[in-house]
């Protein structure tokens, strides 16, 4: 309440080449240190998405079975794994597919779910019925069998295996996106816009999605991590990234028969993940707090 | 004419809030005196500090710093003073608080009467000086002596809830909040304010979101319960109209200061400071050219006029009262008001 | 009196259905707006007064064809607008437009306020007009309704409610339409604020020559603002005429209860004159036969009041009453004047 009585001063100043709006959201971003970290983070990985085969000390199918299971040392900084494979060199080459798999899925995902979910918010009735309860079936069904059912009718291989996880993971999009449609399209000036003569179209578009982007945005960089783990599911039983392959989950999970042993083989590509997510999800944040006008006005 | 000792006294009371724009002073050296059995109005616009005043009374303000000077005495003690377990001994048992949406202030999964018996047997636990208050004895249907707590407890719901003039009390017991009306709810909350027999009630516009016929009611209700058991009420408003006909003693803020303070009548027939007449003109809304706007807006608590805070907004504007600021000035029986402007002379 | 009314209602019918039970089966029917006819003649204000749920937010909406009447007829500038098509209403929409309630939920909160006020004319001429005519009329406008030019750039929340609400007047006016229907535009404001608010529409509707169907609780912004009045309980008319005859001398024991329970600034009349009526108003989805008033009505006459529905009938030359009180008993046909349909016909 305070707060509202504290008008702006959003003066609008024409020099530079960001609007005034933009310089808010940069400043805001660049306020909050945690989504700066997690800018950081993902950066620091698309770089390495692109540079790192070329920093590699060897190349990531090279087997040394001399020096097979050896632990973090000069010549191996992070171990060597059962076939004597450089984890470095591994966790370097598999950074690009890694963050593929991850970002692919997801983003179809957002396609297909926002927009059903929005039009099933806005427009109710039997169309509400149709996509919703098509989304429940498909929710219904455990996750990892569905995707597992989806990669063997369409053959294993990692396209496949991203196409599965989509199907797995749109009705999450397409339900969150219901609710907020659904009540957003109570909010009065949902009702003005109607009201003013605009069409379904214009209201879903500029109305409803610019405040549901934010959590689009959160709920989408959480779920890269998760995605990133599904795929390593499928590629364990067989059906996502195949052996060689020097994809992340994929290591994670194959390096497991050797826990806790040889640690190393498991642990890095594990942090490697970990700190994928936890980037993008402080990313989602900042990015959040900053798009939202009630925050950065204040 | 009450010639006892305050209930309530605060002094000098001084709130300031951290905002992401900095810090704001949202009340600055209230003065507010409450006798026994008075009805006192505390009037102002949104942002003027009416509500965090009262709050501060309770000591329930969420953002700090908070309360950063003054004191709060109740009778013979400083409330600013007490631990937060002798606070929380005052609220609902000496002073309890009725807010402004009856829907937000009940539980939606507990019945009206469950909350009432819960409220009434927390009360007479707290009350129940021979042991520690325990929340124990809220869920304690085990023992004899907590069953019969608990039958006692509940009629004496039914029997509040029929004071309050809720119709077929005991129907409504069973009822959950949302099956309720607004001017229903309302009832219910002050018979649960009423459930810890205070002495001082703080009120904070309990009838806005009612319709005329049913505040009407309310009001009613609120001055037969303080004519029946002599409480006190600090109700807080913007609706001059329902303050004249409920209070004894008007206070006007405006910016986080007490404006003026007098006695119903004397404060609606003879205003003295600009702002509490503008209110007045603004509320009585007789004819267009009767209209008295007050130019501008509620001023940015972030950075209040120098002087006094009301001067970019007053017809009666001199030169002095951009610079100097005035005083709450005795101007005539039981009449302060902080406008040091008289025929435009400062005074 | 002009030859032909702006906005003419007739019979205008509507009901919700009440779903409840194990299968959602509908178990009865709101009847939120039954049966009601009114006109509203260019540039005048016709006021909509009710206490919450008779129905005159739906009323508001019945015209606006945001929901379909289940009967009657809505005749806007002669035409029928209940058999427009998708393009009429379009053309309609434009003349038509609504203020409402919420300053704070009718604007969205990721538009700039330039966007705000621009969407109407992107939507209806957005092909026509270049973007410097755009920004010329909504630069034009928002001066008009006492915003800042500078103001553009910024979002909804960084103004005050008094502002937003203008910047919803400016939206609703860029198309320059011909009636606005205005929803509580002012009940969510603060008084000093509220008055400077009715001041503007007072002048805007006298430069662009607007008819307003203004809807409102409060008494006095209708007696304000309002030419003729319609008051509502539970879905009914049951006194509609010029705001004189109508304020100076309700007929309709509601009308006086409602014009008794406005508190006014005037510490003279004490509380219990507020009170003229017992009881919550009613259940619209369990509206009682007969006359809808009579559970709460002070000046039952009988057994009729509960079993008869009293008509709209008139009482003189220009005012109609729905009360037993003026058309009963013994005169069942003493309606000198005829039905209410002629008493308009003639106005």
């Amino acid at each position: 309440m305070i707060q509202s009585d504290l008008s702006g001063d959003a003066e609008r100043s024409r020099n530079g080449f960001l609007t005034q709006d933009q310089r808010d959201i940069l400043r805001i971003f660049l306020r909050n240190r945690l989504s700066v970290l997690g800018l950081g983070i993902v950066v620091f990985w698309i770089v390495f998405a692109f540079i790192g085969p070329a920093l590699a000390p060897f190349p990531p199918q090279q087997m040394d079975f001399v020096h097979k299971l050896s632990p973090p040392s000069a010549a191996h900084p992070l171990g060597t794994d059962w076939l004597g494979r450089d984890v470095l060199s591994r966790l370097l080459h598999g950074t690009s597919i890694t963050l593929l798999i991850g970002v692919i899925p997801i983003a179809i995902a957002i396609v297909i779910g926002v927009p059903t979910g929005a039009i099933a918010g806005y427009f109710g009735g039997r169309v509400e019925t149709l996509i919703m309860r098509t989304a429940d079936i498909f929710l219904s069904v455990p996750a990892l069998i569905l995707a597992i059912a989806v990669t063997a009718a369409l053959g294993p291989s990692l396209v496949n295996a991203m196409i599965a996880v989509s199907v797995v993971w749109w009705p999450w999009y397409t339900r969150l996106i219901h609710s907020q449609a659904l009540s957003l399209s109570k909010r009065v000036f949902v009702e003005a816009a109607i009201g003013l003569g605009a069409s379904h179209r214009a209201i879903i578009i500029r109305h409803l999605l610019p405040n549901m982007a934010s959590s689009i945005f959160v709920r989408g960089s959480l779920d890269l991590g998760f995605a990133v783990l599904t795929m390593a599911g499928l590629g364990f039983i067989g059906m996502g990234a195949q052996a060689p392959s020097p994809e992340w989950g994929l290591a994670v999970s194959l390096g497991r028969r050797f826990m806790p042993e040889f640690w190393w083989i498991s642990v890095f590509p594990g942090l490697a993940i970990f700190s994928v997510v936890l980037g993008f999800n402080l990313l989602g944040d900042g990015i959040r707090d900053a798009m939202d006008p009630e925050i950065r006005g204040r | 004419m009450v010639t006892d000792s305050p209930l309530l006294a605060v002094r000098n009371l001084q709130v300031r809030f951290e905002t992401l724009r900095g810090e704001l002073q949202a009340v600055n050296g209230v003065d507010l005196t409450i006798y026994p059995g008075q009805i006192v109005g505390l009037i102002g616009e949104s942002g003027s500090g009416k509500s965090v005043t009262a709050k501060s009374i309770l000591n329930v303000l969420s953002t700090p710093p908070g309360i950063t000077a003054g004191e709060i005495w109740y009778r013979e003690r400083n409330l600013l003073d007490l631990s937060p377990r002798e606070m929380s001994k005052i609220r609902g048992q000496s002073i309890a608080m009725v807010s402004q949406d009856p829907m937000s202030s009940l539980n939606p999964v507990f019945t009206v009467g469950e909350q009432l018996r819960d409220a009434l047997l927390w009360s007479e636990i707290v009350q129940d000086s021979t042991s520690e208050p325990s929340s124990w004895n809220l869920i304690d249907r085990f023992t004899r002596a907590g069953r019969r707590r608990f039958r006692r407890a509940s009629a004496q719901a039914v029997e509040d809830l029929r004071q309050v003039e809720l119709p077929a009390p005991h129907q409504q017991v069973k009822n959950y909040p949302h099956q309720l009306s607004g001017g229903m709810r309302q009832r219910v909350l002050t018979a649960l304010a009423w459930a810890g027999q205070p002495d001082l009630i703080i009120a904070d516009e309990p009838t806005t979101a009612l319709d005329v016929t049913i505040q009407a009611q309310i009001l009613m209700l609120l001055q037969d319960l303080v004519k029946t058991r002599g409480a006190s009420i600090l109700y807080i408003s913007h609706d001059l109209g329902v303050v004249a006909q409920l209070c004894d003693r008007v206070a006007v803020m405006y910016a986080g200061e007490i404006v003026e303070e007098a006695d119903v009548r004397e404060i609606f027939e003879n205003p003295r400071h600009p702002y509490t007449e503008a209110l007045i003109r603004a509320t009585t809304m007789a004819s267009e050219d009767d209209l008295v706007e007050i130019p501008g807006e509620v001023p940015n608590m972030l950075a209040l006029p120098s002087g006094c805070h009301f001067w970019p907004r007053c017809p009666m504007m001199i030169e002095r009262c951009a610079s100097d600021t005035p005083l709450l000035a005795v101007v005539g029986p039981n009449h302060k008001s902080k406008c040091a402007v008289i025929h435009g002379e400062w005074v | 009196m002009v030859d032909q009314p702006l906005l003419r209602v007739r019979n205008l019918t509507r009901s919700f259905p009440v779903q409840g039970g194990f299968f959602n089966r509908i178990v009865n029917y709101v009847r939120a707006v039954d049966d009601i006819s009114f006109e509203i003649n260019g540039a005048k204000t016709l006021g909509l007064i009710g206490e919450s749920g008779c129905g005159k937010t739906t009323v508001a909406k019945l015209i606006l064809r945001l929901i379909e009447p289940d009967s009657g007829e809505v005749m806007f500038d002669g035409a029928h607008v209940l058999d427009f098509d998708a393009a009429q209403l379009r053309a309609l929409r434009a003349r038509i437009q609504m203020i409402y309630q919420d300053p704070y939920s009718s604007l969205n909160p990721r538009m700039k306020v330039f966007d705000i006020i621009a969407e109407p004319l992107n939507i209806h001429y957005g092909h026509q007009l270049s973007a410097k005519e755009i920004r010329h009329r909504v630069v034009d406008l928002v001066k008009r309704v006492g915003l800042h030019e500078n103001d553009l750039g910024k979002y909804p929340h960084m103004f005050s409610g008094g502002q937003r609400q203008r910047i919803g007047i400016a939206r609703a006016l860029i198309l320059q339409p011909q009636l606005l229907v205005l929803d509580e535009p002012t009940s969510a404001l603060d008084v000093s604020i509220q008055a400077k608010l009715l001041k503007l529409l007072l002048q805007l509707q006298r430069e662009m020559q607007l008819t307003f169907l203004f809807i409102s609780h409060d008494m006095r912004v209708i007696q304000l603002m309002a030419d003729d009045v319609a008051v509502m309980y539970l879905g009914k008319i049951v006194e509609y005429g010029p705001i004189e005859d109508v304020f100076s001398n309700p007929r309709h024991p509601y009308t006086q209860a409602l014009l008794a329970a406005m508190p006014t600034p005037d510490p003279g009349n004490r509380l219990d004159k507020l009170v003229q009526l017992k009881g919550e108003i009613g259940d619209p989805s369990n509206i009682p036969a007969g006359c809808p008033f009579w559970p709460r009505c002070p000046q039952k006459i009988g057994e009729i009041c509960e079993r008869k529905p009293p008509q709209l009938l008139p009482v003189n030359q220009t005012t109609a009453v729905s009360c037993h009180l003026y058309h009963e008993p013994g005169h069942e046909d003493f309606s000198p004047l005829g039905k209410s349909d002629e008493i308009l016909a003639r106005r």
